[in-house]
């Protein structure tokens, strides 16, 4: 059995992760970039379907009940049918 | 930023010719990506409420599908954008004096060189394979005199009409600077064996 939450707490970790490959990516993007509407736009859509997609989880995350223990492996076949 | 209006080196009778990128053709892989990308999850969460409904209400299931969908979404998310970075940030500026290469090689690391106009002794434009030639993309080739030196201008729009441009450029750039790419064309040794 396994804590449902150290599965969030992984989740963390690796957005954590995403979070600093995304500041160094628009860094780079803004600092490199021609000064043109493109590189402003592209940064705003790139940011922007990022932080769509964090309230969009986060706002369902919310909800879930983190104090369940799971069995991997032994639950899958019921939640399927 | 890189502001085109303030070039490094520029002169005050310097001027911007083409702001050259590859084809937005060669982006096509890339789009199929992000298409694929952005249809995940509406395929995904259509599968399941026609195959699996019992995962879409179920108190773990779900929120584990959440948690690795939104990561793979993500990451796939950030890789796209950085292919499409190094598409951006690759850049040829021609100027009435130079070309300069700007060429972003992964996220940390940048090549800019440079390259005056009166050194150019050949250019060679290059339109090879069926979308190549039907959408007019191709590579510039421009030889230095001089040293063995090439400079790659990959997957331009309309190359021959850059090739023509470049040209012609090179040769009012050879006639203003005619010492120096005369004494560049003959060498170091040329001139130590006159003196």
């Amino acid at each position: 059995m396994i804590p449902l939450i150290w599965f969030l707490f992984a989740w963390l970790i690796l957005m954590a992760v995403f979070a600093l490959g995304t500041f160094l990516t628009v860094s780079v993007l803004l600092r490199y970039g021609v000064e043109t509407t493109t590189t402003y736009i592209s940064a705003a859509i790139f940011l922007g379907v990022i932080a769509f997609v964090f309230i969009l989880t986060g706002s369902y995350l919310a909800t879930v009940d983190w104090s369940q223990q799971i069995n991997l492996f032994g639950s899958l076949k019921p939640a399927l049918l | 930023m890189l502001d085109l209006k303030k070039l490094p080196n520029l002169t005050a009778d310097e001027k911007i010719v083409h702001v050259l990128r590859r084809h937005p053709l060669t982006l096509a892989a890339l789009v199929v990506g992000y298409v694929v990308l952005l249809a995940m999850p509406v395929i995904g969460w259509w599968a399941l409420k026609n195959y699996a409904p019992g995962i879409l209400i179920h108190p773990y299931w779900f929120p584990l599908i959440v948690l690795v969908s939104s990561f793979v979404f993500l990451f796939i998310w950030l890789f796209l954008f950085q292919s499409f970075m190094d598409y951006h940030l690759d850049i040829w500026v021609v100027t009435t004096q130079r070309i300069m290469n700007i060429k972003q090689l992964g996220l940390f690391s940048r090549r800019v060189s440079e390259l005056r106009l009166y050194r150019i002794q050949d250019v060679t434009a290059t339109v090879t394979g069926v979308f190549h030639t039907l959408f007019d993309y191709g590579d510039v080739e421009i030889q230095t005199a001089g040293e063995q030196e090439r400079f790659n201008v990959e997957d331009i729009p309309r190359p021959n009409d850059v090739t023509k441009s470049i040209l012609g450029l090179a040769e009012t750039e050879r006639r203003k600077n005619l010492e120096t790419a005369v004494e560049e064309f003959e060498g170091p040794e040329h001139g130590a064996k006159q003196g």
